[in-house]
C-alpha cells in the first residue's frame, strides 16, 4: 500500500511508470527468496556437549591440577561429556602460545574428527619456586570454527579456586548462564562418637565438594545454614543453649554473632538484601514466620496460625515462601511482600499428600520442593512462568532439594547408615552425578549464591 | 543426200497430181452415168419356223387363215421383187452411160491437170528452190540455234553448277542451320530436361522439406506430449525427491542435534541456514528462538555439524536457504 501511495504521488506520468514497474519487480524479484525450503527438526541425541580440556602447559601432575579441575567442574555440570585427553597431546598439534595471535590458529577439522565440539586449552607460568604464578586460558568453538576467548589469571592464589573460575568463565560463554563453580557449599555434618554422643560440624566447601573446612564445630546440635546474600556469613540454628537459637557467622573471620530471636527459633532465611532473616519462632507454643531485622534485632510476625509454618525461603525477589500444615497437610504458602507485615498468604501447592520444604532459584523463576504422597517421595520442580511442574522420583531418604547457585541443577540430600551423598540432578530429573564429600551424614545444606 | 532428198519430194508431188487428176475424172464420170444416184437391194424372204404345239380346232382355223394370209402376203413381194429388178436394170445403164461421160470429162481433166501439173512443177521448182533457201536459212537458223542452244546449255550448266553450288551452300547452310537446330534443340532438350530435373529435384526437395516439416511436426507434437509427460513424471519425481531432500536434511541435522540433559530452556527455535551449490553451510542465523545461550547454541552446532548438508537427488530442487524449525519433543 505504501508502494502504491508512494507512485502514485508521482506526478510525472512517466516516472510513474517506471517506479510502478520498478516497484513490481521489487515484489516479484523478491518472490524466490521466499521460496525457501522449510524443515522441522523435533528429535536429536540426548547428551552433553562433547569437550576436551588438554593439560594445561606447564601445569603439574596430577588430577587436581587446571585441567583437572576444568574437566570435573564440566562434567558434573550435567551439560557437557568429557572427552578424554589421554593420547590427543601427541596427535593434534597446539598453539605455542594462547595470548600470541600468530599461533593460535588450529585444525578445527581435526578437533572435529576427534569428536570434540569445545576446547579448552591452558598454559601456566610458573614463579620462581615453581608454583603458578598465572595462567592462560582459551576456549575454541571446533564447530563454528571460532575461538571465544582467551583470557588469563595472573595473580593464581591456588590452583583449584582459579580452575573454578577457569571453569566459571568456560561455562559462562557456552551457556550464557554464570557458572558456580567457584560458589561455595555449607553442610552440617554429624559425626557419630557414641552412644547419645555426637558432633555437629559445620562445613564449608567449594561447590565440587573439595577443599572442605569446619567453620564452626558442637557437640550440641547444629542445623539449617543459610548463607548471606553476599555468601561471607551463615545463618544457622544452633542447640548449644539448650534451645535451638540462630546465630549469624562471618565465614572470614569465624566471629559468630547469637541473635535475639525469641526461642525456640530455628530455619532461618536471609533476605535479598541481607538486611533481614526470616526464621520460625514457636515462642508462644505455636511455629509461625518472623522476620528480624538484623541491624535493629527487630523481630516481626508476619504469620499467626495455630498450624505449623515453618521452613521460610525467601526470594531474590522478595517473595517468602514456608510450609504449613493450615490446611491439614503440610502444603506450601506464600507471603507478598513480607515485610510489609502481616499478610493474609496464599496457599501455592494443591499436592495430594505433604508438599514441605522449598526452595527458590536465584532467578526466582523455579521453585522446588519436595512431595510426599502415602510411600511415593517426589522433588516437584515448578516453572513459576508458566506453572508448569516436572516431578522426579526419588527414595525416602531424599530431603532438602535445593538449587545450586546458578539455578541450573538441583541438590538433595540422601542418606542411610553408613554413608551420606548430595546428589545432583538436572532440573528435569536426569541424575548427573554427586559432590564429593567425606561426610558420613549430613543434616542440612546450603548453596552460597554466586558473586559478581 | 540432198539430191535424194530432194528427188522423193518431186516424186511424192507428182503422184499426189495424178491421183487427184484420178480423182477428178471418176466425179466427172459418176455425175454422168443414169440411174446412177440411186438404187434398190431386196432382200430374200425371212425363212419360216414352226413350232409344234397342242391346239385347238379353233386353233387350227386361225392357223389355216394364218397361212393363206402369209401366201397371199408372199406373192405381193414376189411381185414387189421383180419390179425392182427391172427398176435395178434400167438404173445400170444409166450409170453406164453416166461413165462414158464422166470419162470424157476426166480426160479433158487429165489434160487441164497436166497443164496445172507443168505450172505446179514450175512452182515446185521455185518451191524447192525456196525450200532449198529456208533450208539453209533454217540451217544456219539451226546452227545459231544450236550455238545459242549450247550457249544457253552452258549458261544453263553454268546455272545449274551454280544453281548446284547455292544448292550445296543452301544445303550446308541447311545441315549448319539444322545442326544448329538440332543443337538448339538439344540444349533446349537439354535445357528443358535440366529445368525438368531441377523442377523434379525441386519438387523432391520440397516433398521432402514437406515431408521433413511434417515429420518434424509430428516429431514436434510427438515431443510436446512426450515432454508434458517428462514435465509431469518429473513434477511427481521432483516432489517425492523434494520431499526426500528435504527428509535428507532433516535427518542430517537431527542426528546431529545434541540436547545437554541439564538444559530446558529450549522451545521452538527458527534458523535460517546458507549454503552453496556443494551443499557447504556459509552461514546460520537465528530467526526467532525461545532458549537460552546454550540451547541456541545446540541449535547452530546441530546445523554446523551437518555441514556439508547432503544435496537434493536433483540439482533443480537444491534451496540455497532453508529455515529450520527445531523443536524438541520429549
Amino acid at each position: 500500500m505504501g508502494i502504491l501511495t508512494w507512485v502514485h504521488g508521482l506526478h510525472n506520468r512517466r516516472t510513474s511508470i517506471f517506479a510502478a514497474v520498478a516497484a513490481l519487480c521489487i515484489l516479484f524479484c523478491s518472490l524466490p527468496a521466499i521460496a525457501v525450503m522449510k524443515i522441522e527438526v523435533s528429535s536429536g541425541i540426548q547428551g552433553g556437549i562433547p569437550v576436551v580440556v588438554m593439560p594445561f602447559t606447564n601445569e603439574l601432575m596430577g588430577e587436581r591440577n587446571f585441567s583437572g579441575i576444568v574437566a570435573a567442574d564440566l562434567a558434573y555440570s550435567g551439560l557437557f561429556s568429557i572427552i578424554s585427553n589421554e593420547g590427543l597431546m601427541e596427535k593434534m598439534a597446539l598453539p605455542k602460545s594462547l595470548l600470541s595471535t600468530a599461533a593460535v590458529s588450529i585444525d578445527y577439522s581435526a578437533w572435529l574428527q576427534q569428536g570434540v565440539e569445545k576446547l579448552v586449552l591452558g598454559q601456566v607460568v610458573p614463579s620462581t619456586d615453581g608454583q603458578p604464578a598465572s595462567v592462560q586460558f582459551a576456549l575454541y568453538d571446533i564447530v563454528q570454527h571460532e575461538r571465544l576467548f582467551v583470557r588469563a589469571i595472573n595473580n593464581v592464589r591456588s590452583v583449584s579456586a582459579s580452575a573454578h573460575l577457569i571453569s566459571d568463565q568456560v561455562y559462562e560463554v557456552l551457556t550464557g548462564i554464570a557458572g558456580f563453580f567457584s560458589a561455595r557449599l555449607a553442610y552440617v555434618g554429624v559425626d557419630h562418637l557414641g552412644w547419645q554422643e555426637h558432633r555437629y560440624t559445620l562445613y564449608v566447601s567449594d561447590a565440587d565438594g573439595y577443599h572442605l573446612r569446619a567453620v564452626y564445630s558442637s557437640d550440641q546440635e547444629l542445623m539449617s545454614p543459610s548463607w548471606s546474600p553476599d555468601a561471607r556469613r551463615l545463618a544457622y540454628v544452633s542447640f548449644e543453649h539448650g534451645q535451638p537459637t540462630l546465630y549469624i557467622q562471618t565465614i572470614a573471620t569465624a566471629e559468630r554473632v547469637r541473635l535475639t530471636v525469641p526461642a525456640p527459633a530455628y530455619a532461618p532465611s536471609w533476605s535479598p538484601d541481607g538486611q533481614h532473616l526470616a526464621y520460625v519462632s514457636s515462642s508462644d507454643g505455636n511455629p509461625d514466620i518472623y522476620i528480624m531485622n538484623i541491624r535493629t534485632a527487630e523481630n516481626v510476625r508476619v504469620t499467626n496460625n495455630s498450624a505449623i509454618d515453618t521452613e521460610p525461603v525467601w526470594s531474590a525477589n522478595n517473595r517468602l515462601v514456608f510450609t504449613s500444615n493450615r490446611s491439614a497437610v503440610p502444603q506450601l504458602y506464600e507471603l507478598d511482600k513480607p515485610l510489609q507485615g502481616m499478610n493474609r498468604p496464599q496457599r501455592i501447592t494443591y499436592t495430594q499428600g505433604h508438599s514441605l520444604d522449598a526452595d527458590w532459584s536465584p532467578r526466582s523463576d523455579r521453585l522446588v520442593y519436595l512431595n510426599q504422597n502415602k510411600d511415593a517421595y517426589a522433588i516437584v520442580s515448578r516453572y513459576l512462568v508458566d506453572d508448569s511442574e516436572i516431578k522426579i522420583k526419588v527414595n525416602a531418604s531424599a530431603e532438602q532439594p535445593r538449587f545450586l547457585p546458578n539455578g541450573q541443577l538441583l541438590s538433595y540430600l540422601s542418606s542411610d547408615d553408613q554413608t551420606a551423598a548430595i546428589h545432583l540432578l538436572t532440573l528435569n530429573g536426569v541424575a548427573v552425578g554427586a559432590i564429593n564429600t567425606p561426610v558420613k551424614l549430613i543434616r542440612s545444606l546450603a548453596w552460597a549464591p554466586i558473586q559478581p | 543426200m540432198r539430191w535424194y532428198r530432194d528427188s522423193r519430194l518431186l516424186f511424192s508431188f507428182l503422184v499426189s497430181l495424178f491421183l487427184h487428176g484420178v480423182l477428178l475424172a471418176g466425179v466427172v464420170y459418176g455425175l454422168s452415168m443414169p440411174g446412177c444416184s440411186s438404187y434398190e437391194i431386196s432382200l430374200p424372204p425371212a425363212a419360216d419356223i414352226i413350232q409344234a404345239r397342242a391346239v385347238s380346232a379353233e386353233a387350227i382355223d386361225q392357223m389355216i387363215e394364218k397361212k393363206r394370209l402369209e401366201a397371199e402376203r408372199r406373192e405381193a413381194e414376189r411381185l414387189k421383187a421383180e419390179a425392182e429388178k427391172r427398176e435395178a436394170e434400167r438404173k445400170k445403164e444409166a450409170e453406164l452411160r453416166a461413165a462414158a461421160e464422166k470419162a470424157k470429162v476426166e480426160r479433158k481433166e487429165a489434160e487441164r491437170l497436166k497443164a496445172e501439173a507443168e505450172k505446179l512443177k514450175k512452182e515446185a521448182e521455185q518451191l524447192k528452190a525456196e525450200a532449198e533457201k529456208e533450208e539453209a536459212e533454217r540451217k544456219e537458223a539451226e546452227k545459231k540455234e544450236a550455238e545459242r542452244l549450247k550457249a544457253e546449255r552452258k549458261e544453263a550448266e553454268r546455272l545449274k553448277a551454280e544453281a548446284e553450288k547455292l544448292k550445296k551452300e543452301a544445303e550446308q547452310l541447311k545441315a549448319e542451320a539444322e545442326r544448329k537446330e538440332a543443337e538448339r534443340r538439344e540444349a533446349e532438350r537439354r535445357e528443358t530436361e535440366r529445368l525438368k530435373a531441377e523442377q523434379k529435384a525441386q519438387e523432391q526437395k520440397r516433398i521432402a522439406a514437406e515431408r521433413r516439416r511434417l515429420l518434424e511436426e509430428e516429431q514436434k507434437q510427438l515431443q510436446a506430449i512426450l515432454e508434458q509427460k517428462e514435465r509431469q513424471q518429473r513434477k511427481r519425481q521432483l516432489l517425492t525427491w523434494s520431499e526426500q531432500y528435504r527428509r535428507m536434511v532433516k535427518d542430517s541435522i537431527e542426528s546431529q542435534w545434541k540436547r545437554p540433559p541439564a538444559s530446558v530452556q529450549g522451545g521452538p527455535c527458527k534458523v535460517l541456514i546458507q549454503q552453496n551449490e556443494r551443499g557447504n553451510i556459509v552461514a546460520v542465523q537465528l530467526l526467532e528462538c525461545e532458549g537460552d545461550l546454550l540451547y541456541q547454541r545446540s541449535v547452530e552446532d546441530a546445523v554446523w555439524k551437518a555441514d556439508p548438508l547432503p544435496l537434493p537427488p536433483d540439482p533443480e530442487l537444491f534451496q540455497k536457504e532453508i529455515e529450520a524449525k527445531f523443536k524438541w519433543e520429549y
